[in-house]
């Protein structure tokens, strides 16, 4: 009876873990950085999952953006993250931006894009913790060639 | 005592279907859709990689920008540009299905950012089908977009769900390593953009349009790299690479230059702004336009009839 008692009380224990995993990292994270979209127009999502131990690769998604057009990325963290995660732009090679600028790490940043082309989102957690987020990539605004900011 | 083991027993085995119910609630439908889709067609045998296909085509079409940049154009909304609702009666093949699907979810965008409500539930009826025929409806919330497109109130809800339906479908379809479907989608999406802006631009000229289409040129070079990995071994890709390689062949000519500039990052009101500070110019003479839509017309048309 008690071997029975423990059978069932050990897979309620690894059953609720996965759950609590899926309340952190799942849909309410989805809502979350929806609801600090705001009014922009949302394009695509990215679902973020790092293992721990990949400080410094992170995990990789490429996106096509185009040029003229004012971007905001909103990412919402997943609540047992040791820290935010760090999102870097890259053209090719080169490191457009970061979210990560005057010490701290913005769950927000907007992109004035002036060259159509494959960019990459590469995000990291620089501790190298395991974590989870969610980003949202929405429209802010697109620009004339005679609008755009100087 | 043997009653209480029966019962965990049995409470543990219903816990694990119920479980593996949940989990491939949406892995059964679609397996057997695809017979006719090549089925030597395999991610694991392709000369660039399914993950690197990803990669490279994950977002090559938002309806949501081109649609947007349309409207600002001024011009007014044209639904004889577009591909007809109802037509998905015709398409019997699975790549057929899965191109138009694109096409129509091009369609969609253009349909929702003008806000014109009374043709929505047509065109997502056709979507509705298509996508069942490709074995991914299950992504699409016929029912609650149908009645958010009805009660007219909160269009951007609209635009977002029917935009994050196709991303979910796309994800869905390279988890399940069916790129192949996932870029005819794709392709069909894009190729109609391009296809409404050529339209548009044959009306009105605009300027904006015309570099945004010139700046097509390196969406076409990644997308002739996509089709031809995928001709190799399909039939529907490798006319669609004939008709890519015609279209890139007018696009070599077009140039455009970039002015390299440092990205600058600086707080405005409490957000991190990025501005990236290149200049691109587009060259692109009007006979090239004229080609461009052309061929782009002809590509499409051979897709939607």
């Amino acid at each position: 009876m008690k071997h029975i008692l423990l059978a069932i009380v050990a897979l309620a224990a690894l059953t609720i873990p996965s759950n609590n995993a899926a309340a952190q990292c799942g849909d309410e994270l989805m809502k979350q950085a929806l609801g600090a979209m705001g009014n922009y127009q949302y394009i695509k999502d990215f679902d973020i999952k790092l293992a721990a131990g990949t400080s410094s690769t992170g995990t990789k998604f490429s996106v096509v953006l185009n040029s003229r057009t004012h971007y905001q990325i909103n990412i919402a963290n997943g609540s047992t993250n040791a820290e935010k995660v760090v999102v870097q732009i890259f053209d090719g090679d080169k490191l457009i931006g970061t979210n990560f600028a005057n010490g701290k790490t913005f769950e927000a940043f907007q992109f004035i894009c002036s060259k159509t082309g494959a960019y990459k989102l590469q995000v990291s957690c620089p501790g190298g913790g395991e974590a989870c987020a969610r980003a949202v990539l929405s429209l802010v605004k697109q620009y004339s060639e005679a609008e755009m900011p100087k | 005592m043997k009653k209480i083991f029966s019962t965990a027993l049995g409470a543990m085995t219903s816990l694990s279907v119920v479980l593996s119910l949940n989990s491939c609630s949406s892995c059964s439908q679609g397996q057997g859709e695809l017979a006719d889709f090549q089925e030597s067609q395999d991610d694991t045998t392709l000369i660039v990689s399914a993950e690197v296909v990803g990669d490279m085509i994950q977002n090559i079409s938002s309806p949501v920008e081109m649609a947007n940049e349309i409207k600002s154009s001024g011009v007014q909304f044209s639904q004889s540009t577009l591909n007809a609702a109802g037509q998905e009666g015709k398409y019997e093949t699975s790549f057929k299905r899965a191109v138009n699907l694109g096409v129509y979810a091009a369609d969609l965008g253009y349909i929702n950012t003008f806000g014109k409500n009374l043709v929505v539930v047509d065109y997502l009826s056709s979507i509705k089908r298509l996508a069942d025929g490709i074995g991914v409806g299950q992504f699409l919330n016929f029912t609650l977009l149908s009645r958010m497109a009805k009660d007219n109130t909160n269009l951007d809800s609209l635009k977002q769900l029917s935009v994050s339906s196709f991303n979910e479908i796309d994800k869905y379809l390279r988890e399940q390593k069916r790129s192949n479907v996932s870029t005819a989608i794709v392709v069909g999406t894009w190729l109609e953009g391009i296809h409404i802006t050529g339209s548009v631009i044959e009306q009105t000229k605009d300027k904006g349009l015309i570099d945004r289409l010139g700046e097509q040129k390196n969406i076409v070079e990644i997308l002739q790299i996509v089709i031809h990995t995928y001709a190799r071994s399909d039939n529907d890709f490798k006319a669609l690479a004939t008709e890519i390689d015609k279209l890139k062949a007018i696009y070599d000519n077009v140039r455009i230059t970039t002015e390299m500039g440092q990205p600058v990052t600086k707080e405005v009101d409490g957000m991190l702004v990025i501005e990236q500070n290149e200049i691109t110019t587009v060259e692109i003479t009007e006979e090239q336009v004229a080609q461009i839509i052309a061929q782009i017309k002809s590509m499409r048309n051979s897709i939607v009839e």
